[in-house]
């Protein structure tokens, strides 16, 4: 692993956080400097490396590192431009169809090609269907561990979610 | 952490699968591996006394794509007649692998993700099969994909030197794959060139790969305790053996010389053969025409696209440019 990292959220000492004070994160060593890594970041596409960095329980720096590399775009390089999309829609095996799409699009920009009504409405129709699958997938197989803790969930009660649920909504 | 005898049967009980529901699920995962009759009662005498096969499931350079064939493992045997109790063969697949480690569906993150591997390891040494989806990038020691801090190459000869099999589950760990397309900035390659001599290892290319046929492949090794029998390539002879083109069911467009010539012509619309749009069905081997995709019921030709040959080796390069006809389509 290269020991470097591009800072993608820190904090600028000069401008004031308007948000409510947070509750310090407990530290073994209070008052020392702290650093916690996260490698794995699971439930994503792709693989994540979360650095963050705790002085007297608060954030004061976090970096993330995608630790995967395929080159695609080197590897486009040359190619036949209709062949583009099968390509980048593997950048993303969940949300395959957004990256065909965009490819399509900027070979077609390239190319000053207007596409035909009944094109525009299929891929509106095709991007809607994985618009919803996407959120489907994300939330039931991906995010939702980080809400629902599974163990607890086999003591839930259904009657009281379900009042729950009524209460808020009609 | 034990798996217990009958886990499967109690399992699919659960489900609320009658007997004669389950038999015919067998029959058709028995049909996918081209097995006679005869061997449905085998194959369910042996899955009603088995236990699931743990698994370490590994992501490299990947684009989760072979998972995703994994979460659609909902197909119902008949399309036309579906039935709560009737889920069909791949719903199978929870029942007779139990994953164990999965980046990309496990709760735990980080130490406590990795911690989980090693268990896993520890406590079904030599009796878990190791998936890896995803190439290895060779390239500058590793740096290309690194997990916990530790390269692709490192987990997978880690995991896989205690696996009794290892499964290259798609186009990329089999061979390279995406990443692996010229110029493979990242060096990467698949399982068998990762680790020369690796024993027992399956081969199930694809982009992605079917979950149809990992499933056929697990219930294989639970009945007969050994793996089903491979091509000259190193793939499932009953997942691959057959050229796309010879199952396709426009190949009676073909042989009358009945080609599309331009997306969306009356030819299109008809579904003549798409040998002329530079399909690579002649070339490739693959049993997608009959076990299909979508719960059973599409595939790619179905959908009037030209087949693109990703179950072949190397296939983002040899099958490429993929408008371009084959050889005698010009």
């Amino acid at each position: 692993m290269p020991d470097t990292y591009l800072p993608l959220v820190g904090n600028n000492p000069g401008t004031p956080n308007p948000t409510p004070t947070p509750t310090p994160i407990p530290s073994p060593t209070p008052g020392a400097g702290q650093k916690l890594v996260i490698d794995p970041i699971t439930r994503i596409e792709g693989h994540l490396r979360i650095e963050v960095k705790i002085e007297n329980g608060f954030v004061t720096d976090a970096w993330s590192a995608g630790t995967q590399f395929r080159g695609i775009e080197l590897i486009l390089n040359g190619r036949d431009p209709r062949d583009a999309w099968v390509f980048t829609q593997r950048i993303c095996g969940v949300c395959t169809t957004v990256h065909a799409i965009a490819s399509v699009r900027a070979v077609e920009n390239a190319l000053g090609v207007t596409v035909p009504d009944n094109a525009r409405l299929l891929r509106n129709l095709i991007e809607g269907a994985q618009f919803i699958q996407d959120h489907v997938i994300h939330f039931y197989h991906l995010h939702a561990l980080d809400w629902v803790d599974i163990v607890s969930a086999l003591s839930a009660d259904p009657a009281a979610t379900s009042a729950l649920q009524k209460s808020i909504s009609n | 952490m034990e798996n217990k005898t009958g886990e499967i049967s109690e399992q699919i009980t659960q489900k609320g699968m009658s007997r004669r529901e389950f038999i015919k699920l067998c029959g058709i995962v028995a049909a996918v591996l081209g097995l006679p009759a005869s061997a449905v009662n085998t194959i369910s005498n042996a899955l009603a006394a088995a236990t699931r096969l743990p698994a370490i499931w590994l992501e490299f350079q990947d684009c989760t794509g072979d998972s995703e064939s994994f979460l659609r493992a909902y197909q119902r045997s008949d399309p036309l007649q579906p039935s709560k109790t009737d889920p069909g063969i791949t719903s199978l697949i929870l029942d007779v692998l139990s994953v164990d480690y999965h980046e990309t569906l496990m709760a735990p993150a980080g130490f406590m993700a990795e911690k989980s591997r090693q268990d896993t390891i520890q406590s079904y040494a030599g009796k878990y099969v190791c998936v890896v989806e995803g190439s290895i990038p060779a390239g500058n020691n590793g740096v290309y994909c690194t997990i916990g801090g530790r390269t692709a190459l490192s987990i997978l000869q880690d995991v896989t030197s205690h696996a009794m099999a290892t499964i290259a589950l798609g186009s990329c760990a089999t061979d390279g794959g995406l990443a692996g397309a010229n110029p493979n900035p990242t060096g990467a390659v698949g399982v068998k060139d990762a680790i020369p001599g690796i024993q027992n290892l399956i081969n199930l290319p694809g982009c992605p790969a079917n979950v149809v046929n990992l499933v056929a492949t697990i219930v294989y090794f639970l009945t007969y305790n050994q793996w089903p029998s491979t091509d000259n390539l190193g793939r499932l002879a009953f997942a691959y053996g057959e050229v796309v083109h010879d199952q396709c069911p426009r190949e009676d467009f073909y042989e009358e010389g009945n080609y599309v010539l331009e997306w969306g012509d009356e030819r299109h619309r008809q579904g003549w053969c798409l040998f002329k749009m530079g399909c690579r069905g002649p070339r490739t081997g693959s049993n997608c025409p009959t076990v299909k995709w979508n719960e059973g019921t599409c595939w790619p030709v179905a959908a009037g696209h030209g087949c693109i040959g990703c179950t072949e080796p190397h296939f983002w390069d040899t099958m490429t440019p993929f408008y371009i006809p084959l050889p005698g389509g010009d």
